[in-house]
C-alpha cells in the first residue's frame, strides 16, 4: 500500500478536525444564540480548532508544541465557561494539572532534540534517530510517550475527562474529538521511533490497557448519555495507544479519526439519544463467546498460513483483542454472524493493508519482555468481561464489583486538592 | 454511642409513631409528579400545596423546598413603570385583600424589608456533607432506574441499604458508614417508625420538615411519585424519604455535628400577592369580548381544535380567511383515552389525570440513531470502521438544515382493544363518541367536521413532548383524532348513538387533521379515505388551512420582531429551524398562556387574544350543560392550570423549578435530564422555553384567569362540590370569573366582585 503514514496523518487528521470543529462551532453558535457566553465560546472554540489543525499539519516539533499549548489553553477556557458550577471548575483545574505534568517531558524532548540533532523537523528527527545508536534516540521516544499519556487523559491522568460533562454540549464534542487526541497525533508523527523503543512500547501498552479497562468498565455503568460517552473516550484513546505500540499505525490514524467523528456527533446529538442499556454482550453465554472467539482465531491462523508470514507479536495481540471484543458482542442468529463477519472483515482489511510497521525485535531479552506484554490488552479485556458478568450476580461480591466497575477501578492520581475531591464524586 | 441509638432505641423513643406516619405521608403528598421524557406533560409544581391559601403556602414552600413562588418585587416595580398596571389597580387590589393601599404603594419605593425565617439545619448541612449525600443518592437512583425506566421500585430501600454496607467510597469519606448500615439501620417500615430528633417540629407539625429532606433529590422524588400517581400510591416516595432519613441519621450518629441554624430571607409575600392581583386585573381589562349572539345556522365546515393556546391564532386566521368555516375548542385528545403499544413500550395518549381506556398495537417505532455499541467492548475495534458513518450527516450539518417538510399523513389504523384484550365493542365506541359529541354540541355537526390534533416539531430535543399535546399525554394528537374519526364515521356506532338519543346527520363526515404548531401547517390525515361526495368541501378546507397558515406565520414573525417576509420563505425558515440539531427555540410552546375562556365561540370570534387563551366551547343554555361545565372545570381547566403554573414556576425560579439550560442537559435514557454530572432529575421547562435570547422573561407569569359564561350560583355550586377545582380557586392558584351578559365577576375569598375598569 502506497499510502504513506505522514500523508494519512496530515490529510485525515486535519480534514477531520476541521470538519468536526466547524460542525461543533456552528452547533454552539446556534445553541448559544443570544447567550452571554456565545462570544467566549466562539473565540476559544475557534482557537482550539486552529490549534488542532495546525498540530496535525505541522512537521515542526516546536510549532506542534506551541499549537498544543494554545489548544490546551483554549480547552481550559472552554471548560471554565460554566465556571460557577463546581464540577466544571474542578475539571478545568485537573485538566490544567495534567497538562502541566505532560509539559515537562515534552519540553525536555524539545531541548534534547535541538541539542542532539540540531533540528525540530519531525521527519528529519525520525530519520536521525533511526540512524543514531546513542541514548538520545532511546530517551526521546520515552519522553514523548510520557507527555502524550499525561495530555491525552490516559491512566493515571484521566480524572478530568469524565468531568467534562459539566461543560456545554458543544465544548464536550470539541474536547472529546480534538484536544484529547493531541497526544496521540504527536505519537503518530513519531511512530517509527516510538515502536522501536521497547520501554516506550511498554509504557504505551500498560497505560493503554489500564485506560481501556477503566474506560470500558465505567462507561458501561453510566446511566447518563454524556457520562457514558465521556468515559468511553478514555478507553478509545487507550486503544489507539495500544495500536500504536503494536505498529498498527495506519489503523490507529483511522481509529483516531473515526472515533473523533463518532464521538463528537454523539455528543452533539446527546439530547436525542435514548441511552440504551449499555453493553450488548450481556446475553452471551460463555461457550458461545469461546466458540466465536476460536473461530476468529482460526481465521487469523488461516490468514497467516495463506500469506506465509508471521505478522509480529504486536499485531497478533491486537487481532486477538479485536476478535474477543467482537465475539463477546455479536448478536445471535444469521444477522449476528453477518455483523460479526462484516466488522471483522472490514477491520482486518484496515489492519492488514494500511500503514503497518512490522517491528523487528532487537534482542532476546527485549523479546521475552515484549511478547507477553502485547497480550496484556487481551488480558485486560477478558478481565472486564468476566467482572461484568460476576457483578450482575446477586450478593455482596457482585455489588462491590459493580462499585469498582463504576469508578473505573479508581486508577486516577488525584490532580486537585483532596478537599475539593471529597465533596464531589 | 452506636448501640444506644440503634434500631431498638429508635423505636422506644418513637412515641406517637402513628402521627409520625401521618406526617411522613403528608410530606410525600407535597411532592409533585414528573413523567418520563416521551410522555412529559406540564404539571403544577405546587400541586401538593394547593390545600392551603397562597399567602401562607408561599412562605412554607420557600422554607421547605427553597423555591420561590412569586416574582421578585423589582419585577413588579418594573412592570408598573412600563405601564403594565397603574396605582389605581394597586389600590383596588389592596382593598380586596384587606391591606392598607398606602403601605403597598410605599413598598414599591423600597421601604419594605425582607422577612427573615430560621430553621434548624440537617445534620449533613451542619457537617458540610449535604451535597455529597444527595449526589450519591441521586447517582444510585440513576443507576437503578437509568437503563430501564420501569426498573423495580419495590425493595428500593433494602437494595440501597445493602449497597451502603459495602460502599468503599462513602466509607472513605465518612468512616463507620458501612458499619452503621450493617448494625443500626432497619427495614423501611420499621426504620420509619424510629425517632428522628434532628427533624424539627414547626408549630407541632413535622411534615414540612420531613418534606425538606427531599431537597437535592426533589427531581427523583417527583419521578417516583409519578409512578404511583393515579393509584394514589406513595410507597416509592416514602422509600426515598427513608433513604434520606437514614443518611441523615448516619451522619448524626457518626459525626454528631453541632446544632446549626440556617436563616433565609424572603420578600414580603402579602405585598407581592397584591401586586400580582393588580397586574392581573389590568391585564383582564384588555379582554374585550363580543356581545352574546344568537346561534348561527349550521355552517358547511366545522373545525374542532385543541384548547391549547396555540390554536387561537390559527382559528382566528382560519375564520378570517373563510367566513363559511366555523371553529370549536375541545381538549385535544377528543375524549379518546387511548394507549399504543410498540416495541414493548406502552404510551398513554391521554391526560395525566386519566387512565387509558383502550389500547392498540402499532408497528415498530424507531427512535433517533443510537450508538449501538456504546459501553460494549466491541465499540473499541468497531469505531475504526463504523465511526465514519456519521460523515454525511455531519457534512450536511455544516449548512442550514434542509427545509423539506416531513410528512406522515398515512398510518395504518390499529385495531382497538379494551382492557381485557377483546375487540373494542360498538357500545364502548359509542360511549366515547357520545362524550365528544356532548362537548361539541349539535351545532357543530356540519357536513364536514374536522378534528384537528396538534404536535410540535424539533430535533435533538429531550423536551420535545413539551411542545406536543398535553391532553394526549405529551404526544402528537393525530392518533386520537384518527380514533375519534373512525368511531364517529362508523355506521354501527351512529346507529347506537341514535338509540342514545344523539342524531348525527347522514351527510356529516368526520375528518382527522394535524396542526403542526412549529410550522403553522394543518394537514388533513388519511385524505384518500374521504368519499368524493365531500371532495369540494375538503378542497375548500385545505385551501383555507393553507392561507390561514400563511397568516399565522406572518403574525408570528411580527411577534419575533422580524420584518414581514415572503410567506414561502417563512415556512422554509421554520422548517429548517425545526430540523436543526443545535436549535433550542423552534417555537415558544405555550409561553404567554394566561387565560381560559369557557364560552361559545361567538363571544371571542374575531377578537385577537394573542395566543394567550385556552378556548373551550360551552353553551350554558343547552340541556345538560351543568354536568358539562363540571367536567370542563375539573378536567381541562385543572390541566390548563397545571400548564399555567408550570410555566409560572419555571419562569420565576428557573434554578429549582426549571430544567436548566439545554447546553448542559445530560439525558438519562427515557427518564429525564440532569445537568452535567449532578444526577438529580430536572423538573419543569428548559430555560430556553421561557426566556428570550437575551435572558428576559418570555413568559409573563400570570395565574390562569378562567372566564366562564354562566351564572355565579352555578359556578359556586361546582366549586363547592368539586374540591379539585374549588381549592385552586379558593386558595388563589387560579382566578375564576363569571361572565353574565356584559358583566364580569371575579370570585374572591369573600364572594363575587364586579370588575370595573380602572378608567371608568
Amino acid at each position: 500500500m502506497v499510502l504513506t503514514k505522514s500523508l494519512l496523518v496530515t490529510v485525515l487528521a486535519s480534514g477531520v478536525f476541521a470538519l468536526i470543529g466547524w460542525a461543533c462551532l456552528r452547533f454552539g453558535a446556534l445553541q448559544f444564540r443570544g447567550h452571554p457566553l456565545r462570544g467566549k465560546f466562539l473565540a476559544w472554540g475557534g482557537l482550539a480548532v486552529v490549534g488542532a489543525v495546525v498540530l496535525a499539519l505541522s512537521d515542526n516539533l516546536a510549532v506542534v508544541l506551541a499549537a498544543w499549548l494554545l489548544g490546551g489553553m483554549a480547552a481550559g477556557a472552554l471548560l471554565r465557561l460554566h465556571g460557577d458550577r463546581e464540577g466544571a471548575g474542578l475539571a478545568a483545574r485537573e485538566k490544567f494539572m495534567a497538562s502541566r505534568i505532560g509539559d515537562l517531558p515534552l519540553l525536555a524532548a524539545l531541548g534534547l532534540s535541538w541539542h542532539a540533532y540540531g533540528t525540530w523537523s519531525i521527519s528529519q528527527l525520525v530519520e536521525r534517530m533511526a540512524a543514531d545508536p546513542s541514548w538520545v534516540s532511546r530517551a526521546l521516544p520515552i519522553l514523548l510517550v510520557m507527555g502524550a499519556v499525561a495530555k491525552s487523559a490516559q491512566v493515571p491522568f484521566h480524572s478530568w475527562l469524565p468531568r467534562t460533562i459539566e461543560a456545554p454540549t458543544a465544548v464536550s464534542a470539541l474536547l472529546h474529538a480534538g484536544i484529547v487526541n493531541a497526544g496521540t497525533v504527536l505519537l503518530l508523527k513519531f511512530s517509527d521511533a516510538v515502536v522501536r523503543e521497547p520501554v516506550s512500547v511498554a509504557i504505551l501498552l500498560v497505560s493503554g490497557t489500564l485506560s481501556v479497562v477503566a474506560g470500558l468498565s465505567a462507561s458501561g455503568m453510566r446511566p447518563d448519555a454524556k457520562g457514558a460517552l465521556a468515559w468511553s473516550t478514555v478507553g478509545q484513546t487507550g486503544f489507539v495507544l495500544i495500536e500504536i505500540a503494536s505498529g498498527a499505525v495506519g489503523a490507529a490514524i483511522l481509529h483516531l479519526a473515526g472515533h473523533a467523528l463518532y464521538k463528537s456527533w454523539a455528543f452533539l446529538n446527546a439530547s436525542a439519544l435514548p441511552n440504551q442499556a449499555p453493553s450488548g454482550e450481556q446475553a452471551r453465554s460463555i461457550p458461545e463467546v469461546v466458540a466465536r472467539f476460536a473461530l476468529v482465531l482460526g481465521l487469523v491462523a488461516a490468514w497467516v498460513w495463506w500469506t506465509g508470514r508471521l505478522p509480529g507479536w504486536g499485531h497478533l495481540g491486537l487481532w486477538t483483542f479485536a476478535g474477543l471484543a467482537l465475539a463477546a458482542w455479536a448478536p445471535r442468529g444469521v444477522r449476528g454472524s453477518l455483523a460479526l463477519g462484516g466488522l471483522l472483515g472490514l477491520w482486518g482489511i484496515v489492519h492488514a493493508w494500511i500503514g503497518r510497521i512490522d517491528v523487528p525485535m532487537p534482542s532476546l531479552g527485549e523479546w521475552v519482555f515484549l511478547a507477553p506484554l502485547h497480550f496484556l490488552p487481551v488480558a485486560g479485556l477478558a478481565f472486564v468481561l468476566a467482572v461484568r458478568r460476576i457483578s450482575r450476580t446477586p450478593g455482596s461480591r457482585g455489588r462491590s464489583l459493580a462499585v469498582s466497575l463504576a469508578s473505573g477501578w479508581s486508577l486516577a492520581v488525584p490532580l486537585a486538592r483532596r478537599r475539593d475531591l471529597r465533596r464531589l464524586r | 454511642m452506636l448501640e444506644s441509638r440503634g434500631l431498638e432505641g429508635r423505636i422506644e423513643e418513637g412515641l406517637g409513631a402513628k402521627s409520625q406516619a401521618m406526617e411522613i405521608l403528608s410530606a410525600c403528598r407535597r411532592v409533585p409528579i414528573l413523567r418520563d421524557l416521551p410522555q412529559w406533560v406540564a404539571v403544577n409544581p405546587w400541586m401538593g400545596w394547593s390545600s392551603e391559601a397562597l399567602a401562607r403556602s408561599v412562605g412554607r414552600i420557600h422554607a421547605t423546598t427553597g423555591a420561590q413562588v412569586l416574582p421578585p418585587l423589582a419585577w413588579y416595580v418594573q412592570r408598573m413603570a412600563e405601564g403594565g398596571f397603574s396605582e389605581t389597580h394597586l389600590r383596588s387590589a389592596a382593598r380586596r385583600r384587606g391591606l392598607d393601599p398606602r403601605v403597598v404603594v410605599s413598598a414599591l419605593e423600597g421601604a419594605l424589608g425582607k422577612t427573615q425565617t430560621q430553621r434548624r439545619a440537617l445534620p449533613s448541612e451542619a457537617g458540610g456533607w449535604h451535597r455529597k449525600l444527595v449526589d450519591d443518592l441521586a447517582m444510585w437512583l440513576a443507576r437503578r432506574f437509568g437503563s430501564k425506566s420501569d426498573g423495580e421500585a419495590a425493595g428500593m430501600f433494602a437494595a440501597w441499604r445493602a449497597d451502603q454496607e459495602e460502599d468503599p467510597e462513602m466509607e472513605s469519606s465518612l468512616p463507620g458508614w458501612n458499619e452503621w448500615f450493617r448494625s443500626s439501620c432497619g427495614e423501611t417500615g420499621r426504620f420509619l417508625e424510629g425517632s428522628f430528633p434532628f427533624v424539627a417540629a414547626e408549630g407541632g407539625d413535622r411534615s414540612d420538615a420531613f418534606a425538606s429532606l427531599f431537597r437535592g433529590v426533589s427531581g427523583w422524588a417527583a419521578w417516583l411519585r409519578g409512578k404511583g400517581f393515579l393509584a394514589e400510591d406513595f410507597d416509592h416516595v416514602r422509600e426515598l424519604l427513608a433513604m434520606r432519613l437514614a443518611q441523615e441519621a448516619a451522619v448524626q450518629d457518626l459525626l454528631d455535628p453541632p446544632a446549626v441554624v440556617v436563616s433565609q430571607s424572603i420578600e414580603d409575600i402579602e405585598t407581592r400577592i397584591c401586586l400580582q392581583e393588580a397586574f392581573e386585573d389590568a391585564w383582564m381589562e384588555n379582554l374585550a369580548l363580543k356581545e352574546p349572539a344568537q346561534p348561527a345556522a349550521r355552517s358547511g365546515i366545522h373545525a374542532v381544535f385543541c384548547i391549547d393556546v396555540r390554536s387561537e391564532p390559527f382559528r382566528r386566521a382560519l375564520e378570517g380567511e373563510d367566513p363559511g368555516i366555523s371553529t370549536g375548542g375541545f381538549a385535544g385528545f377528543f375524549g379518546m383515552p387511548l394507549q399504543l403499544v410498540s416495541d414493548g413500550e406502552t404510551d398513554d395518549f391521554c391526560p395525566a389525570l386519566l387512565g387509558a381506556g383502550f389500547r392498540g398495537v402499532r408497528s415498530s417505532r424507531r427512535e433517533a440513531a443510537v450508538p449501538p455499541l456504546l459501553g460494549s467492548a466491541a465499540n473499541l475495534p468497531a469505531v475504526e470502521v463504523l465511526g465514519w458513518k456519521v460523515v454525511p450527516a455531519m457534512v450536511r450539518s455544516l449548512w442550514r438544515a434542509s427545509s423539506i417538510l416531513p410528512r406522515s399523513p398515512h398510518a395504518p389504523r390499529p385495531d382497538w382493544r379494551d382492557s381485557h384484550g377483546a375487540d373494542l365493542s360498538v357500545a364502548a365506541k359509542a360511549k366515547y363518541a357520545k362524550g365528544l359529541l356532548d362537548g361539541l354540541g349539535e351545532r357543530a355537526l356540519s357536513r364536514v367536521v374536522v378534528l384537528v390534533g396538534h404536535r410540535g416539531r424539533s430535533a435533538n430535543n429531550a423536551h420535545d413532548a413539551s411542545l406536543h399535546c398535553g391532553a394526549c399525554g405529551g404526544h402528537g394528537g393525530a392518533e386520537n383524532a384518527r380514533a375519534a374519526v373512525s368511531f364517529l364515521n362508523d355506521p354501527r356506532v351512529r346507529e347506537r348513538l341514535q338509540e342514545l338519543g344523539m342524531h348525527i346527520p347522514h351527510d356529516t363526515l368526520f375528518v382527522a387533521a394535524e396542526h403542526d404548531t412549529t410550522l403553522d401547517v394543518v394537514e388533513v390525515l388519511d385524505r384518500h379515505g374521504v368519499p368524493s361526495s365531500h371532495g369540494p368541501e375538503l378542497a375548500r378546507l385545505e385551501e383555507a388551512f393553507r392561507r390561514a397558515g400563511n397568516l399565522s406565520r406572518q403574525e408570528r414573525a411580527k411577534g419575533r420582531g422580524g420584518a414581514a417576509e415572503e410567506t414561502r420563505k417563512l415556512l422554509e425558515r421554520a422548517a429548517s429551524r425545526a430540523a436543526e440539531i443545535g436549535e433550542v427555540r423552534t417555537e415558544w410552546g405555550l409561553a404567554g398562556n394566561a387565560g381560559f375562556l369557557v364560552a361559545p365561540r361567538d363571544r371571542s370570534r374575531g377578537v385577537n387574544l394573542e395566543g394567550r387563551f385556552f378556548l373551550h366551547d360551552y353553551d350554558a343554555s343547552r340541556s345538560g350543560s351543568e354536568r358539562l361545565l363540571e367536567t370542563i372545570l375539573t378536567a381541562p381547566v385543572v390541566v390548563a392550570s397545571w400548564i399555567n403554573l408550570q410555566y409560572f414556576g419555571s419562569t420565576v425560579d428557573p434554578k429549582l423549578l426549571g430544567a436548566g439550560p439545554k447546553n448542559l442537559h445530560n439525558r438519562i435514557g427515557r427518564i429525564g435530564v440532569v445537568l452535567g454530572d449532578q444526577m438529580d432529575l430536572r423538573v419543569g421547562l428548559p430555560e430556553e422555553s421561557v426566556f428570550e435570547f437575551g435572558g428576559n422573561w418570555r413568559h409573563e407569569p400570570l395565574r390562569l384567569q378562567v372566564v366562564v359564561e354562566d351564572s355565579r350560583q352555578r359556578i359556586d355550586g361546582i366549586l363547592r362540590k368539586r374540591r379539585e377545582i374549588g381549592e385552586l380557586v379558593e386558595h388563589g392558584w387560579v382566578r375564576m370569573f363569571a361572565l353574565e351578559g356584559a358583566g364580569l365577576w371575579l370570585r374572591t375569598e369573600s364572594g363575587w366582585e364586579r370588575m370595573v375598569r380602572a378608567s371608568d
